[in-house]
C-alpha cells in the first residue's frame, strides 16, 4: 500500500555575527581548537551572559523575510542537561516566548508552487565540538555560544524532494538577506527532520521519528527516503513505530536509533534569570528588507519577460543573482543577459567550481561584451570568443582591439567576394548549376579571410547578389 | 595595632593626609587577621603579599601626588564566592579548591579601583547555601562575640571580619538574608541593595534572580561609601541598572522626621521569634518614633508563604547554576572510566551535604510532572508577594522588622534543615521582591547582638541609610566585638 | 502530593549527575519530603497579579574581544592536552 508521508523540519542556522551570542569571542570558522573561548563561553563560575544585539537584528530580519509575527517581547530560558560540549550544563534558548511566531515559506518543487507554514523562530546558543580518540574525548569550545536561530516548520512537507526543495529555498533566503552564510559543510545550516507516515491524508499523524545528522541535501533525501521505507515496512508487518531519535549513517545508508538514554530527557526548562526579557529595539522594522527571491522571480517573469525557469535559476543563489543584477545594470538586454549568464558563464564557473563572485569575468565586462553584441560590433561568435578570452584572464580592451569591429558595410565586403569568385570558377559553376548549399562554403571562406569580422548575414547577401550577377 | 579599627572614611582621610601609610594600615589589619584567624576561621585565604604590594603601590602614587580614590588604603574582606583575579576563589567548596579566576568581580574591582585593599577572602556556607557558615568545606566560622556560637550565614566570614575589626568594610552576597542575618548576629551593618543595583558579574551564582552583592560596615557612612562605589550599570551584567546614586550622598545627614515606618504585627511576634529579640527591636523602633518617625501598621506577605516560595525557587535556580561544576574545565575532578561516572563521582563527593540537598530539591521542583505545582506556582506567589510589598509602600516609606528571629545559635545546634531555613523568614521577602534591605545593630539580648531590618522600595537605599545614620547619632557606632 | 521516596532520590540524583551515599538516601528522602510538605502552603495562595520582570533588556555591540590564552584555559582544567579538555571517552 502507499503511505502518506508527513515531515516537519527544524533548521539550525548560524547567524552571521562577528562575535558569539553571549560573549565577545570570535565566531570565525577554522581557528585552532579552544582559541576562541573566554570565561563566559567556558561557563566559568561567576560569569553572566550579555546578549549580542546583532544576533537579535538578524533573527528579526529572518522573521520578517519569512512573514513571521515579530514579538514585541520575548524571553530566554535554560534547557538543562549534562554533556561535555555544553559548558554551563544548560543551553540558553527561547523556549516559552520565542522572538518570531508563524510565517511561511513559498517555493517550487518540480515547477509546482508549495507553501510551508512555520511554527516559530527562536534564538539560541550552539554547543562545542567533541572529537573521540582512544585516550578519551576531546572538547573544543570554539563553537560553544555561537548564535543560532532555529526555524521550526509545521508538518507540511510530504516527500523527501519537498524537504530538499524547502531547505534549498530556505538556505537561499537566509544567505540572500545576510542572516547566515549557510555553509552546510561548516555546520552553519543544519537540519533535523521529523518523519511520520499515515494511511491517508484524513488520518491523524502517525508516530514521528526525529532524524539527525543530515549534513547535506543528499543526506536529507536519502535519509528520509530510507526512513519512510523503514516505517512503511514496520507498519506493513504489523509492528508499531517507536517515537525516537535516529541518526543517518551515510556509509551504511541506514538510519539508526540513537543509543537509548538511561533516563528520558527531562530538560527542566525555566526562565533565564540572568537575561531580562528582550524588548524589540527601536526602529527594528525601519530598515527595508532587500528584494526577496520570490519577489525577484516575479519581477523577472512579469517585467523582464524571462521564462519561469530562467527566473528560478537566476535567483536560486544570492551570488549568482547579484551577478545577474549587476549585468542588468550595465543596460544589457535581460533575455540576452539571462541566456549568456546561464549558457556561457555558468557552465564555465560550475566546471571550475567557482561562485559567481569569483567569476574571472566581472558583470561589467560581460555587460560590455553584450553591448558590443547589441551594437553589432561583435558577431555572436566573436562575442563568445571575447568572453572565453576574458574568462582566461585577458584584458577586455586588448581583446576588443584584437577582434576589431564587425564589418557590416556591404561595400567593404565586395572586394574580397569578387576575388573569391574569380579564384574559384569551378565552385561558382557548381553553385550556378543548382548546388545552393555551396553558399555556406563561400561564406566560410569570406569569414576566414576577414578573421571572423565580417557579418555573416551581410556576407551572405553580398555573395548571393554577386554570384547571381555572374550568370549573365 | 588598632589603627585599622577606625572607619573607612576616617582611614582614607588620614592616609591621604599623610598621617599614616596605607602600608601601615594594611599591615595592622593583616597582623590581626593572622593572629585571630586560626581561632575565628573567618578567612579562607589571607592575601598578605598581594595586599602589602597594593598598599605600597598606593602609597607611592599618593607620594607622586596622584589623586587617590574615595576608599584609598581601606582594608576590605571579600566573601570567597566573589571572583578575584589571581587569588583562589572557592565559594567554600571542595569542588573549587585551587580555582584561580582570570577576572575580578565587578563589585570588588570597583572597590579596588577606589583604593580599597583586599586583605582576605572570607569563609561562607558552601556556595552561600546556609545561615550559619558551618556548611563550609573549610570548617565553621565562629562568632567574634562568643566563639561557641555561629556568626550566621552564609556571609558569616565577612560579618565576623568586620565585627572583629579586621577591616572596616567587607563584602557579602545575599540570596535570602545571607548579608543581613550574619550582620544581625555579629552586630554590624549589612546591606542588601536592590536587585540590579550592584553588578553580579563575578559573583558565583547561587540563585541568580535573588542574589545581590552588598557591604558590611560598622558605620552608616562606610556603608554608604561602599555602596556608592559599587553601584551602577555593568556591561557584563545585563540585569544591572544605571539608577542614580546621588541621593546616597545626602542621605546620612537627612532628618528622619515624618518618615513613615511600617510595622506588621505578624512580623513582630509569634512562631520562632525570641522575646529578647522582639523586645530589643521594639525598643529601637520606639527610638525611631522619638526621633520623629511615624510608625504605621501595614500588611505584609505571610512569612511562611515567602519562605515556601523561596525554598522552591532558590534551589531550582541553584540546581541549574551548579551544573557547570562538572570536573571538565576547572576545579576538581574525580577520575572515572565513563563520563557519567566521572560526573556523578565528582559532584557527589566534592559538593557538601547541604549543596546536594538543594540541588536535588531544585531538580525535583523543575522536573517533568512537578514543575507546574512547584516551580511555576512559586513564581506566581513571588509575583503576589512583590505586589503585596508594593501595596504596603503606599502607606509607608520603609518597613521595619527583626532581621533574625533569634540571636546567634550555638555551633552545631542546628541539625534540622527546615528549622535552619526558618531563620530566614524575615529576610527572604526582600529577595523575592528585589527590594533593598538593611540590618542595623540595635542592641543586645543575652549579651549577643540583635539586628533590626529595614526594607525600602526599589532603589531607595537612601531611606535605609538615613534611618541608620540617625539611629547611629542616637545610639552611637557599633563597637568592635570584644 | 506524594512524599519523596528513596527511588525518587535516586532518580533526581541521576538527573543531577551526582552520586548519593546509599546510607544517606533515606535521610535525604525524609528531609526532602519535609521540605516539599512545608512548601505545600503555596498551593493555597491565590495569585491575582502577573509577575513583571525586574529589569529591561540591554544588548551588546557585535564586537570581538580577545579570548583567553589557550594554555591558561586548558591548564585550569583537571585533564587536558594541548588542544582541548579531555573527558572519558563518550560513545558516539
Amino acid at each position: 500500500m502507499t503511505w502518506d508521508v508527513v515531515i516537519g523540519c527544524e533548521v539550525h542556522c548560524q547567524l552571521a555575527t562577528k562575535s558569539k551570542l553571549f560573549c565577545s569571542c570570535s565566531t570565525s570558522f577554522g581557528a585552532p581548537p579552544n582559541t576562541q573561548v573566554c570565561p563566559v563561553c567556558a561557563g566559568y563560575p561567576g560569569v553572566l551572559p550579555t546578549l549580542n544585539g546583532a544576533a537579535v537584528e538578524l533573527a528579526i530580519r529572518a522573521g520578517r523575510a519569512l512573514g513571521c509575527e515579530i514579538q514585541d517581547s520575548s524571553t530566554f530560558d535554560r534547557k538543562n542537561y549534562f554533556y561535555p560540549d555544553l559548558p554551563k550544563g544548560y543551553q540558553i534558548t527561547q523556549y516559552n516566548r520565542p522572538i518570531c511566531l508563524g510565517g511561511s515559506l513559498e517555493f517550487e518543487v518540480d515547477g509546482q508552487g508549495k507553501s510551508v507554514r512555520l511554527t516559530r523562530i527562536h534564538i539560541e546558543e550552539d554547543a562545542g565540538k567533541l572529537s573521540h580518540g582512544p585516550g578519551g574525548t576531546v572538547v573544543d569550545l570554539n563553537r560553544a555560544g555561537t548564535p543560532l536561530i532555529e526555524i521550526v516548520s509545521e508538518p507540511d512537507l510530504r516527500s523527501a524532494d519537498e524537504v530538499v526543495a524547502y531547505l534549498k529555498s530556505l538556505r537561499n533566503l537566509v544567505r540572500w538577506i545576510g542572516v547566515s552564510d549557510g555553509h552546510m559543510e561548516q555546520g552553519s545550516f543544519r537540519c533535523d527532520a521529523n518523519v511520520s507516515i499515515r494511511k491517508g491524508t484524513d488520518e491523524p499523524f502517525g508516530t514521528r521519528v526525529e532524524l539527525k545528522n543530515l549534513n547535506s541535501f543528499m543526506h536529507v533525501k536519502k535519509a528520509i527516503e530510507y526512513e519512510v521505507a523503514r516505517q512503511a515496512s514496520e507498519l506493513d508487518s504489523g509492528r508499531k513505530i517507536i517515537q525516537q531519535t535516529r541518526l543517518w549513517d551515510d556509509r551504511a545508508g541506514v538510519t539508526r536509533a540513537m543509543r537509548s538514554k538511561e533516563e528520558a530527557m527531562d530538560y527542566r526548562y525555566f526562565p533565564e534569570p540572568d537575561l531580562p526579557p528582550l524588548q524589540l529595539p527601536d526602529g527594528w522594522d525601519s530598515v527595508p528588507l532587500p528584494e526577496l527571491p520570490a519577489e525577484r522571480v516575479a519581477r523577472y517573469r512579469d517585467q523582464l519577460g524571462l521564462s519561469a525557469y530562467d527566473a528560478q535559476v537566476l535567483t536560486a543563489e544570492p551570488d549568482l543573482s547579484a551577478y545577474f543584477e549587476d549585468v542588468l545594470s550595465t543596460g544589457a538586454n535581460p533575455k540576452t543577459s539571462a541566456n549568456w549568464v546561464q549558457v556561457e558563464l555558468l557552465g564555465r564557473l560550475n566546471a571550475d567550481g567557482l561562485s559567481a563572485t569569483e567569476s574571472p569575468v566581472t558583470p561589467d565586462a560581460l555587460g560590455q561584451i553584450l553591448a558590443r553584441l547589441a551594437d553589432k560590433k561583435l558577431s555572436g561568435k566573436l562575442a563568445k570568443l571575447a568572453l572565453a578570452r576574458a574568462y582566461e584572464g585577458e584584458k577586455l580592451a586588448a581583446i576588443f582591439e584584437d577582434l576589431g569591429e564587425q564589418v557590416v558595410d556591404p561595400n567593404a565586403i565586395r572586394e574580397p567576394v569578387k576575388q573569391l569568385i574569380e579564384d574559384n570558377p569551378a565552385q561558382v559553376q557548381k553553385y550556378l548549376d543548382g548546388n545552393q548549399q555551396l553558399i555556406g562554403w563561400f561564406i566560410g571562406q569570406i569569414m576566414k579571410t576577414s578573421k571572423g569580422r565580417a557579418n555573416p548575414q551581410v556576407v551572405k547577401s553580398v555573395l548571393t547578389e554577386m554570384l547571381e550577377a555572374t550568370r549573365e | 595595632m588598632t589603627i585599622h579599627h577606625q572607619s573607612a572614611t576616617q582611614l582614607t582621610r588620614i592616609i591621604c593626609a599623610g598621617d599614616i601609610s596605607a602600608y601601615e594600615v594594611t599591615t595592622a589589619s593583616l597582623e590581626q587577621i593572622q593572629a585571630e584567624n586560626p581561632n575565628l576561621n573567618a578567612a579562607i585565604t589571607i592575601c598578605a603579599e598581594k595586599a602589602q604590594a597594593a598598599a605600597k603601590r598606593l602609597d607611592e602614587s599618593i607620594g607622586r601626588g596622584e589623586i587617590p580614590g574615595p576608599l584609598a588604603g581601606v582594608p576590605i574582606v571579600v566573601k570567597d564566592n566573589l571572583c578575584t583575579e589571581g587569588v583562589e576563589t572557592t565559594a567554600g567548596s571542595h569542588i573549587l579548591r585551587g580555582h584561580i579566576p582570570p577576572f575580578t568581580a565587578t563589585a570588588v574591582a570597583r572597590l579596588v579601583n577606589a583604593g580599597a585593599i583586599i586583605v582576605a577572602k572570607s569563609n561562607l556556607d558552601e556556595f552561600a547555601m546556609g545561615s550559619s557558615t558551618e556548611h563550609s568545606a573549610f570548617g565553621a566560622t565562629k562568632n567574634p562575640w562568643d566563639h561557641t556560637r555561629v556568626p550566621g550565614g552564609s556571609s558569616g566570614g565577612s560579618a565576623a571580619a568586620v565585627a572583629a575589626g579586621w577591616a572596616p568594610i567587607s563584602l557579602g552576597s545575599d540570596t535570602g538574608g545571607s548579608i543581613r542575618q550574619p550582620a544581625s548576629l555579629c552586630g554590624v551593618y549589612g546591606l542588601k541593595p536592590t536587585w540590579g543595583r550592584v553588578s553580579r558579574f563575578g559573583l558565583i551564582a547561587f540563585a541568580s534572580s535573588l542574589d545581590q552583592v552588598g557591604p558590611f560596615a560598622r558605620t552608616a557612612q562606610d556603608l554608604a561609601a561602599a555602596l556608592q562605589v559599587m553601584a551602577g550599570h555593568d556591561p557584563h551584567d545585563a540585569t544591572s541598572t544605571a539608577y542614580a546614586t546621588d541621593a546616597l550622598n545626602t542621605a546620612l545627614e537627612k532628618d528622619i522626621r515624618g518618615q513613615r515606618i511600617g510595622i506588621c504585627p505578624e512580623w513582630m511576634s509569634g512562631n520562632g521569634l525570641s522575646t529578647g529579640v522582639a523586645d530589643t527591636v521594639s525598643h529601637a523602633i520606639e527610638v525611631f518614633e522619638k526621633m520623629g518617625a511615624k510608625i504605621v501598621e501595614v500588611t505584609l506577605p505571610k512569612t511562611q508563604e515567602a519562605l515556601a516560595a523561596y525554598y522552591v525557587l532558590a534551589p531550582a535556580e541553584a540546581s541549574s547554576n551548579l551544573a557547570r561544576f562538572d570536573g571538565v574545565r576547572f576545579g576538581v575532578r574525580n577520575e572515572a572510566n565513563t563520563l557519567p561516572e566521572m560526573y556523578k563521582s565528582t559532584r557527589g563527593t566534592q559538593f557538601g551535604d547541604e549543596v546536594i540537598r538543594r540541588i536535588l530539591l531544585g531538580t525535583f521542583v523543575l522536573s517533568d510532572g512537578y514543575r507546574e505545582a512547584y516551580y511555576r506556582q512559586a513564581q506566581r506567589v513571588r509575583g503576589q508577594i512583590t505586589h503585596e510589598f508594593e501595596s504596603a509602600f503606599a502607606d509607608c516609606d520603609l518597613i521595619a522588622s527583626p532581621t533574625s528571629p533569634v540571636i546567634a545559635p550555638l555551633i552545631g545546634a542546628q541539625t534540622d534543615p527546615l528549622a535552619m531555613y526558618r531563620m530566614d523568614e524575615f529576610t527572604i521577602g526582600a529577595n523575592l521582591a528585589g527590594l533593598p534591605a538593611l540590618s542595623i545593630p540595635c542592641g543586645y539580648s543575652d549579651s549577643m547582638p540583635v539586628g533590626l531590618q529595614l526594607i525600602a522600595p526599589k532603589f531607595r537605599e537612601e531611606r535605609l541609610l538615613s534611618i541608620a545614620a540617625a539611629y547611629e547619632r542616637h545610639a552611637g557606632q557599633p563597637g568592635v566585638a570584644s | 502530593m506524594p512524599d519523596i521516596t528513596s527511588d525518587d532520590v535516586h532518580r533526581l540524583a541521576e538527573l543531577a549527575r551526582l552520586t548519593v551515599d546509599s546510607a544517606r538516601v533515606e535521610t535525604l528522602a525524609a528531609e526532602l519530603s519535609d521540605i516539599t510538605e512545608y512548601v505545600q502552603v503555596l498551593r493555597s495562595v491565590t495569585c491575582t497579579v502577573t509577575p513583571s520582570p525586574h529589569a529591561m533588556s540591554s544588548v551588546r555591540k557585535d564586537e570581538v574581544n580577545p579570548s583567553l590564552d589557550r594554555e591558561e584555559l586548558l591548564n585550569a582544567a583537571p585533564h587536558s592536552d594541548a588542544d582541548g579538555f579531555i573527558v572519558p571517552r563518550v560513545v558516539g
